[in-house]
């Protein structure tokens, strides 16, 4: 009996090894490793696809979603194409009112870029075999708060951590800054509270975020 | 949802596939360690038989390999994390252009938009904030031109015309190129960024051209001209390195080099350009805590940016305000 129970232990000692190197090997939808900071460039946070939408082929479509005002100006990457912005030609002139009303005067003075603005884009098109990544930038004014709601869906799916809403931490990044100059902002607020909405906070002209949401696709 | 998959079954597929597994795999394991024979299966009919030698052995080593291969991969399934995607996808998303500041007395550090075509999308950031963009100051056709005289007559025609209304959008200035832009006051000690990013729209080329501007105590200046085109190359395949010093001028050509359909730096297609990164720049830094005060000492710095804020609130809000002079 012993040989036997010798037999049966190695066995499965040889089944164990051949499980962890299929998992290793061929595994796909392992967790994510946690988020980090490169270059102070942009926060990284690794998603995982859902099953049935992880290889090119299951894959049919990624739907990107802007949800409600981005306040201020928010831009939508995938893999180095901008897909979506609330960058509209008419967005400076909206809230002016002109002497004359009746010559379209948005028309005469606006610098059309015809950059995509849709607050909801299919971007399948753009991804390919392998890694593949969704930056998300949002920037403030001088005005008011910084954020933003973006939506992912994959083959009509929520993304894991989807709705996303940016800012995800602080109203600021502060590690895509100067953690130097961020200091001095800070102490300057303090100082120039009282002057009102001449005052200084850190958020002013601030990349509030910078996201990048990598995954595979196999 | 989001379990792990192994060929095509989900970590609870492959749970309950071990479960169905343990009765078998232990009754053949008991017959083989304890040498009795097969003598009967339950979904057989009952009949008189002689099962070969082999067939218990065989099960009982196959059903045990199997369940706990199944098991040894599920939890490491579970356990394992995927590979970090970062160190991959960073190579594609800038080129660093290191500036050498060491030993240097510097006064002043600018930033120079030099031209530009007028509807590409472009941006200068410094340590993360916005100091001169397409999208924010050049969004009236007035604007960004490098035809001064006729963008100050139409901005006061556009001023005038303006009956009232604010924006975010600082709309009265022309900031005719070439526009200066002093970031003194963005630049702190330790490791600085500055950022020139240009891209495609969906109109427009990527021509674009900006100098970084150094004044030093002596009266000495330095100038780095970055030169961004749309073209392909002509000078063939040689891509710009992924890292490397600020020199006196480089000549990107966001096109792509000579032949090929994609742009390698940074994995776009050469072909369809629209809305397509052109060139990230980041510009490197390194500045020490005096060189760092001789640019931008603390009176400087609050003076500066209390003055940014009175001119930016006072030319956006659109109505007259205390503390911003009244008239368009």
């Amino acid at each position: 009996m012993r040989s036997e129970l010798v037999k049966i232990l190695l066995n499965c000692v040889i089944a164990g090894i051949i499980g962890y190197v299929l998992a290793i090997w061929f595994g796909t939808g392992l967790a994510s490793p946690p988020s980090k900071v490169v270059e102070n460039f942009a926060q990284f946070e690794n998603v995982r696809l859902p099953i049935a939408a992880r290889t090119e082929r299951e894959l049919k479509s990624i739907v990107i979603r802007l949800k409600g005002e981005v306040d201020d100006f928010g831009r939508v990457y995938v893999n180095n194409r901008q897909v979506t912005s609330n960058e509209d030609p008419i967005r400076p002139f909206r809230h002016i009112t002109w002497r004359d009303k009746d010559d379209d005067y948005v028309r005469r003075y606006m610098v059309n870029r015809a950059n995509p603005i849709d607050p909801e884009v299919e971007v399948r098109k753009f991804l390919r075999k392998g890694s593949n990544w969704i930056m998300v930038e949002l920037e403030n004014s001088r005005w008011g708060a910084c954020s933003m709601v973006l939506e992912i869906l994959a083959n009509g799916n929520q993304l894991e951590g989807s709705p996303f809403f940016i800012p995800q931490r602080e109203q600021i990044d502060g590690s895509l800054s100067n953690p130097f100059l961020l200091q001095r902002f800070r102490e300057l607020s303090v100082k120039t509270s009282e002057l009102k909405e001449f005052g200084i906070i850190p958020e002013y002209d601030a990349l509030c975020a910078r996201v990048i949401f990598a995954f595979e696709l196999h | 949802m989001f379990e792990p998959e192994l060929f095509g079954l989900s970590s609870p597929a492959l749970w309950s596939l071990a479960q169905s597994l343990v009765t078998p795999t232990l009754g053949f394991l008991f017959l083989y360690l304890m040498r009795l024979p097969l003598a009967e299966l339950s979904f057989l009919p009952k009949t008189q038989y002689t099962p070969p030698v082999w067939v218990v052995p065989f099960f009982a080593h196959g059903s045990t390999f199997v369940l706990v291969a199944l098991l040894s991969a599920n939890l490491f399934l579970n356990w394992s994390y995927e590979r970090e995607r970062a160190d991959g996808i960073k190579p594609e998303l800038f080129l660093v252009r290191e500036l050498d500041t060491s030993g240097q007395h510097l006064v002043k550090v600018a930033v120079v938009v030099k031209s530009y075509d007028g509807l590409s999308g472009f941006r200068v950031l410094a340590n993360g904030y916005d100091v001169f963009s397409s999208g924010r100051n050049c969004v009236t056709s007035f604007q960004c031109t490098a035809t001064a005289a006729k963008a100050e007559n139409d901005a006061r025609e556009f001023i005038m015309r303006r009956l009232s209304g604010g924006s975010v959008f600082e709309l009265n200035k022309t900031d005719s190129l070439p526009k200066e832009i002093a970031v003194n006051h963005y630049l702190a000690s330790g490791q600085n960024y500055l950022d020139v990013v240009s891209e495609n729209s969906g109109t427009g080329l990527c021509e674009l051209s900006v100098e970084i501007d150094l004044a030093a105590e002596a009266g000495q200046y330095e100038r780095y001209l970055l030169e961004i085109h749309p073209y392909r190359d002509p000078r063939g395949d040689e891509e710009p390195k992924h890292r490397g010093p600020l020199l006196k001028q480089e000549v990107f050509y966001s096109g792509g080099t000579g032949s090929g359909s994609t742009v390698p730096r940074y994995k776009t297609s050469a072909i369809e350009r629209r809305n397509s990164v052109c060139e990230k720049i980041r510009i490197s830094l390194n500045l020490t805590e005096p060189q760092a005060r001789a640019l931008s000492s603390d009176a400087d710095f609050a003076a500066y940016f209390v003055s940014r804020q009175k001119e930016y609130v006072c030319e956006t809000i659109g109505k007259p305000i205390p503390g911003c002079r009244s008239g368009p």
